[in-house]
Formats: structure tokens, sequence, C-alpha cells
């Protein structure tokens, strides 16, 4: 058998992993990392910190893995769209500017990440209260996300999490 | 098939139904159970959020008087409990579980009522929709 023959039926050991199931174990990261980082007397300051500071990096690549679906839908938000489409549309803005300011907030307020921010100590306190008013909205937010994405999260953890339907995939 | 999909859809519900209900109780009984709904009734300033509520088994004897705290306050006296500010407080471990159960019950209670209403709505299109030409 030639070379190339050989390596045409030799099995692929670098298979690239499928979108979905890349989203799914991200998605359950965010989760995860979220309601450990929710709770400060469970962590200690500085995990909490940290563990903020990732999620915010994890939140841009859960941003850029759905990007294509933010286009589109923003292009055609004020044209014919299911009305679940648009309230989804809604919320997802509402919980990226949450989040967003919770993690902006939370970097401004720091204190074992060794930043320096001397501009924002006189309003420090006021930057606080936004930050504990945003994690207290967040869960909510969080949980009507997740609800309305439910089934895709249930269709495919049972498709990739399953020992038995996992061999398949 | 259809109807098999329909049967897993009914059980998947019924099962974390039983599961919120469970992690309900669950959380009661050690103390864990807040109003999720209470955060948006408070004020961001007097009131008590997420982060702020006390627990009969978890809360330390030296803070079981109820008042408000902030975040920094709240991060510098982990080391006064006996516990460093860097390290894991795993007797916290119900605030994160309870966490868990709102996200699970808001599901739950988005699937027991969204899916009514949307078969209504669907239901009501369909009877106005135009009935076609013969």
């Amino acid at each position: 058998m030639t070379a190339i023959a050989q390596a045409q039926t030799a099995p692929r050991r670098f298979a690239r992993i499928s979108k979905n199931r890349l989203n799914l174990y991200l998605d359950l990261m965010l989760v995860l990392a979220f309601v450990v980082d929710l709770e400060l007397r469970f962590t200690g300051l500085q995990i909490h910190e940290l563990l903020g500071v990732f999620f915010g990096a994890a939140l841009v690549i859960h941003l850029i893995l759905h990007w294509s679906w933010i286009v589109s839908l923003t292009r055609t938000f004020f044209k014919k769209l299911v009305h679940e489409s648009r309230l989804n549309y809604v919320l997802n803005i509402a919980l990226f500017a949450d989040v967003a300011t919770l993690v902006v907030t939370g970097i401004l307020i720091s204190r074992t990440l060794g930043l320096d921010l001397s501009a924002v100590q006189q309003s420090s306190r006021a930057i606080e209260q936004i930050h504990r008013l945003t994690a207290d909205l967040s869960l909510l937010i969080v949980a009507l996300h997740v609800a309305l994405h439910w089934k895709w999260i249930v269709t495919h953890a049972r498709k990739y999490l399953l020992p038995g339907r996992q061999a398949a995939h | 098939m259809a109807r098999r999909r329909k049967l897993n859809g009914i059980i998947g519900v019924l099962i974390l139904i039983a599961v919120v209900a469970a992690g309900g109780i669950a959380l009661a009984a050690t103390g864990n159970l807040e109003n999720p709904l209470r955060v948006l009734t408070t004020s961001s300033g007097g009131g008590e959020g997420f982060q702020d509520r006390d627990r009969e088994g978890f809360t330390p004897p030296a803070q079981q008087d109820g008042t408000a705290t902030t975040v920094a306050e709240r991060g510098g006296g982990a080391e006064g409990r006996g516990g460093s500010s860097d390290s894991i407080q795993w007797s916290q471990i119900g605030s994160v579980l309870y966490d868990v159960w709102v996200i699970l019950a808001v599901t739950a209670v988005v699937v027991l009522v969204g899916t009514p209403i949307g078969r209504t709505i669907k239901w009501l299109r369909q009877r106005g929709a135009p009935v076609p030409a013969t």
C-alpha cells in the first residue's frame, strides 16, 4: 500500500471539535464560573477578582462564537421576526450591558489585582454600589437567558454528555 | 418518533420540576432559601441583595445582627472568621447552590408558563389565518 493510501486510511488523531460541543462546554464553564464568582463569601476576595477577570475573557469568547447570530439578528430586528427571537435579543442586550458593567466596575474597585486606579478612589463607594446592584440583577437575567435557551442546552447536553450517546459523536 | 420526542420533553420538564422542588426543600431546610424576587423590591443603598442575605445555617455568630455589609467589608471580614480571604470558604457552598437553584427555578417557570402561552398564540394565529380560496 502506498504512503498516500496509508495516510488516507489511518485514523484521524486530531478530529475537529464540533462548534456545538465547544459552545456547550464553554457555556457550562461560564455558568459554573458565574455562580461561584457571585458569592464573595465562598470564594474570598482574591479568587473572586481573578475569577471575575477570567469570566470576562470567557464572555468575550462566548460573544465571538455567537457573532454571526448577533449580526444577523441585529439586521433583521425591526423586520419580520419571531417574537421569541426578538425577546431573546433584547434580553441578551440587557445581559451584555449588565455583565459588562459588572466586570468593569469590579476591575475598577479591585484590591488584589495590583491595579492602582487612584482616579476612581473618590467614587469607589458609588462604583461598589453599582457593582452590587448589577451582580444582584445578573442572576435573574442569566436565569432568564438559560431558560430561553433551555431546549438547546438539553438537546446538546444529551448529545455530548450522556455516555451512550457520546460514543456516537 | 415525534410522539417519543414529545414524551421525552415532558419527562425532562417533570425531572426539572422535581429537581427544583427537591432543591428548594433542601435549601429551606439548611436556611439558604430566600425569595429571588426580593432584590427587585429593595434599593441598592440600604436594602438587601443576594450578596447581603443572611443564612441561619451559615452565618457566623459575628454577623447575625442582620446589618448590611459592603463588598469590601465582607471581603475583609472573611479573614476575621478564622479563614483567609484568599481561600474558599466551603461553609458558604449553600450560597452557590442557591444561585444554581434560582437559575433552575426560573427555567422551570419559563417552561411551564411559556409553553401554554406559545401554544395559545399559535392557536389564535391559526384561527385568524385567512381561509385559502377554493
